[in-house]
């Protein structure tokens, strides 16, 4: 059997798998539904509001670095397994690379871009004086929210 | 078992050497960056590294400029995906001269005003630098996969730059729009490649554009036209061109300076190198590519500088009306590029001439209207026009300035704007219907841009002051004062008549333009060359000989000017300039 | 081009290369329509994640083993995490209703058609030169040989894209940046 089979087999019986069990719960299982089990606490407290929140843009932050060390691995990849062959000539090519990435993060460490728990975010006077809200610095966000008052000066 | 693998050997000293202003930008990145934590407290240092880095870079690029111009080639290196000639050269010394004048200009607006704190200086001057870098390699480009990368490296941190006040709703707003239409842009780009890599088995633009010999295949037609798609965004011509205002707006006036001169200058060289390719393939054959890249050039650039023109006219606001005009600029110089296109009229040279002289011009009137634009607007408390009624009383240098960039940018005779515009239209006079067309249209949209350049003149000198105008003046913010700015503009100005009124400007360029579009692969003396070539390309053999034995390429040119720099006095309209 | 491959590659195992073609392709093509035709944002980026895997199934049918990993590493791992949280990150509630009217659909479904016909045109007519139909066991689809080229052949656009990268870096640390002023205030863990 080629490997290329035994893929296709392994696929296509892992999905006949969960279809097979889905179909045959879908005629065994009781079915009672009632509006309780749709909401979000089946059991205590009626819910106030929407379980969505905001997050901070710290998150969007470690995306974008995860990002970036995601595409970095992707292209030291190919480098790191030719350097067997050739040491010498790829650690000199391969330097210029991982240095310039390096220089960028101990930057932006150095800066405090990566610092998690920052002071004086909710300060009174930096959400006066960061007119979006008190959550983003970015007008991104207010514009995404379509805030018709803090977007009045956009034309 | 492990198969082959294509040797790999280190880039030779001359590699190093001709890529060089490109090293200088890439470690003044890093001694940015270095020098901001090293001297910590002191924000002004890597602002001042970042000038030295743009100096640094000029220089660099004057130790390479002439070394291809002495064997009247172009270096091929990096096998083959970077093209080192005196054409991509002379922008790139353009380039850091935009870079260092932004800089100064910045240092005018930005002191004492708090869009940008100190400590996000380094983070500024190394995003503009990484920009001048990509856009640095884009002029070099000869590879596919240089070009997409360059163009990255060059759109990356102008995002950022666009919303560098990221405190403003407008520059958010500004950033975002560019960001989306630039990836939309980025991703045709990325798809037309990989159908002309499809259609032709190769990255390198010579290749891929000499696939076109064998009769133009569709799927080649449509990977061509994505390709320029991405192309058209970073020029904004006129389908992909609505970014443009917006940003501008939305950005500080330096970083507006900035995208209009280099990111343009960056877009028209590359531009200009693609059709040069097509001009030196379509030679020996029936020319159906060429043609074709006429037409579609040729009408790109009329439809961007007739609509940049006309929504130019309508505009309020000094600094969209400027946008606008750099549309309508752009345009000029794309209807120019289209001349490459057709071998065999000899003229390439002269068109490639042309488009670095309007580049110079277009450099200094740019950057020179754009700094006086913010300080006045800075001033007045207000980018409209009507609200700078009766300026030349309170500025009058301020004014007279302006007033000279904006005629330049018409093109008044004894101005650059005019004699670049008369190059421009000598050079496309030379193109047959086609081109009496086209100089048409660049004079009916000389004439008709007049009307919008008048106007922030007309209120500013006609207009009387308002009352309790003196009051708006003084609640002007600190940086209109500064001396720097003005310094910036007296330049500018010099550099417009520098060139206006033709003080050894055309003699000094003309060179760099006749020199390009001739080939000369630098070979790494290494033997396995051919074995590493055949891999995925098919033409490799034609690739690693000098371009004056290919085949129909380039030959009539290289016979041509091999010379002295000939047809001399043609591109010159001395009896107009000096009766 | 796959039906080439077919055949070159011999029938025994013809057939199962047609069937996880399809499979790849369906999986592709149905969850782009629904990707497009779903009115929640978050189930869009899901169907954006089944499409791209199904596009990396593919490379790996084609035998572009390391662009199969670079797909799902890159792109159903990385881009589709920035996307949701990018979801995450905006004010306004993912849950509303983002399905497009009528008129955009009516729109985007003319261009889309029109783009379809143009490649299907493009592509059905030309023959595609030997060097884009590679035999998937071919040598120059291995890593070393990836990695080899990298350094020579495209060794400026690999160190470039360490620049992107550097850049990338510095802009979003930039946008993310607050005010250091506040700093010099006590550092108090619980107000963020």
């Amino acid at each position: 059997m080629t490997p290329l089979l035994s893929i296709t087999l392994f696929l296509l019986v892992g999905l006949g798998f969960v279809l097979v069990n889905l179909t045959i719960g879908r005629f065994l299982r009781p079915r009672a539904p009632h509006p309780d089990k749709a909401s979000i606490y089946e059991c205590g407290e009626p819910s106030i509001g929407t379980n969505w929140v905001q997050f901070d843009l710290r998150f969007y932050m470690v995306a974008l670095f995860f990002l970036v060390f995601d595409v970095e691995l992707a292209l030291i990849y190919p480098w790191a397994v030719v350097f067997r062959d050739m040491p010498g000539v790829a650690l000199l090519l391969g330097l210029p690379f991982l240095g310039l990435i390096l220089i960028g993060y101990i930057y932006e460490w150095y800066s405090g871009s990566l610092e998690w728990v920052r002071s004086g975010i909710n300060r009174p006077d930096e959400a006066m004086a960061d007119d979006a809200s008190s959550q983003t610095p970015s007008g991104l966000a207010a514009l995404a929210r379509r805030d018709p008052e803090t977007l009045s000066d956009i034309p | 078992m492990l198969g082959a693998i294509p040797p790999v050997d280190l880039p030779t000293w001359t590699e190093l050497r001709l890529v060089m202003p490109e090293l200088v930008l890439t470690v003044g990145m890093v001694i940015v960056l270095m020098g901001a934590m090293a001297a910590r407290g002191r924000p002004g240092v890597p602002i001042v590294l970042a000038m030295v880095t743009a100096i640094a870079g000029m220089v660099a690029v004057g130790l390479t400029m002439f070394e291809p111009a002495e064997a009247g080639i172009e270096r091929l290196i990096f096998h083959q995906t970077l093209a080192i000639d005196p054409f991509s050269q002379f922008f790139k010394l353009l380039l850091m001269l935009t870079i260092l004048l932004v800089l100064i200009q910045w240092m005018g607006l930005h002191r004492g005003q708090d869009d940008l704190e100190p400590s996000d200086w380094p983070d500024y001057a190394c995003l503009l630098l990484g920009a001048a870098l990509g856009m640095s390699l884009l002029a070099s480009a000869r590879d596919l996969l240089v070009v997409l990368i360059a163009m990255e490296t060059a759109s990356l941190p102008s995002y950022v730059l666009a919303g560098i006040r990221k405190r403003r709703r407008l520059g958010a707003e500004a950033s975002m729009k560019f960001v989306l239409i630039g990836a939309v842009a980025t991703g045709l780009m990325v798809y037309g490649m990989s159908l002309l890599y499809g259609a032709s088995g190769s990255l390198k633009l010579d290749a891929i554009v000499g696939a076109a010999n064998d009769g133009i295949t569709p799927i080649w037609a449509v990977g061509m036209i994505f390709l320029f798609t991405g192309f058209a965004f970073k020029l904004s011509a006129v389908p992909l061109h609505f970014w443009c205002p917006d940003v501008f707006e939305g950005a500080p006036f330096d970083v507006a300076t900035f995208l209009s001169v280099a990111s343009k200058g960056a877009a028209v060289v590359l531009l200009a190198r693609m059709v040069d390719l097509f001009g030196a393939y379509s030679g020996s054959h029936g020319g159906e590519a060429g043609m074709a890249m006429l037409l579609g050039v040729g009408i790109f650039g009329a439809v961007t500088a007739t609509w940049g023109n006309l929504v130019a006219l309508r505009q309020t606001r000094i600094r969209r009306m400027l946008a606008y005009s750099s549309i309508a600029q752009a345009g000029y110089m794309i209807m120019a590029v289209a001349a490459l296109s057709v071998a065999g009229s000899g003229h390439s040279a002269e068109a490639m001439t042309a488009i670095l002289f309007y580049l110079t011009v277009y450099l200094f009137m740019n950057v020179g209207a754009f700094t006086l634009a913010a300080r006045i607007s800075a001033a007045s408390g207000s980018e409209e026009m009507s609200s700078m009624a009766g300026w030349i009383h309170r500025r009058p240098l301020e004014v007279v300035l302006l007033g000279i960039f904006l005629l330049s940018l018409f093109g008044l005779p004894t101005l650059g704007g005019f004699l670049g515009k008369w190059y421009l239209a000598v050079v496309m006079g030379r193109l047959g219907e086609i081109g009496i067309a086209l100089v048409v249209v660049l004079l009916v949209n000389t004439l008709f841009s007049l009307a919008f350049y008048l106007k922030p003149l007309y209120h500013m000198v006609l207009q009387p002051m308002p009352q309790g105008g003196e009051a708006v003046a003084s609640a002007g913010s600190r940086s209109d004062h500064s001396p720097i700015g003005l310094g910036v503009a007296i330049v500018c100005a010099a550099g417009v008549f520098w060139t206006g009124l033709d003080l050894g400007a055309t003699s000094l360029i003309r060179p760099f333009g006749h020199t390009a579009g001739r080939g000369m692969v630098e070979t790494r003396g290494d033997p396995p060359a051919a074995v590493q070539q055949t891999i995925f390309d098919k033409d490799a053999e034609s690739n690693l000989r000098p371009s004056s034995q290919r085949p129909g390429a380039s030959l009539s040119r290289t016979v041509e000017f091999t010379g002295d720099h000939a047809p001399s006095g043609s591109l010159k309209p001395s009896s107009v300039i000096n009766p | 081009m796959l039906l080439l491959h077919v055949q070159t590659v011999g029938s025994s195992e013809g057939w199962v290369t047609l069937v996880l073609f399809y499979l790849f392709a369906a999986l592709s093509g149905v969850s782009a329509w629904a990707l497009v035709l779903s009115p929640n944002i978050i189930r869009m980026a899901v169907y954006l994640m089944l499409t791209l895997a199904g596009v990396a199934g593919i490379y790996f049918l084609l035998g572009a083993e390391l662009l199969a990993a670079v797909q799902l590493i890159v792109y159903v791992g990385g881009v589709l995490i920035l996307i949701i949280f990018g979801v995450m990150l905006t004010s306004r509630n993912p849950y509303l209703n983002v399905a497009p009217r009528g008129g955009e659909m009516a729109l985007g479904l003319v261009l889309a058609t029109v783009l379809a016909v143009l490649l299907a045109v493009a592509v059905l007519a030309a023959g595609l030169p030997e060097a884009a139909a590679a035999a998937p066991d071919d040598d120059r689809y291995a890593v070393r040989w990836i990695g080899a080229l990298l350094l020579s052949r495209h060794l400026i656009a690999f160190e470039v894209a360490a620049v992107i990268l550097l850049i990338v870096m510095i802009g979003a640390g930039y946008l993310v940046r607050r005010r250091i002023k506040a700093n010099q205030a006590g550092a108090t863990e619980g107000r963020s």
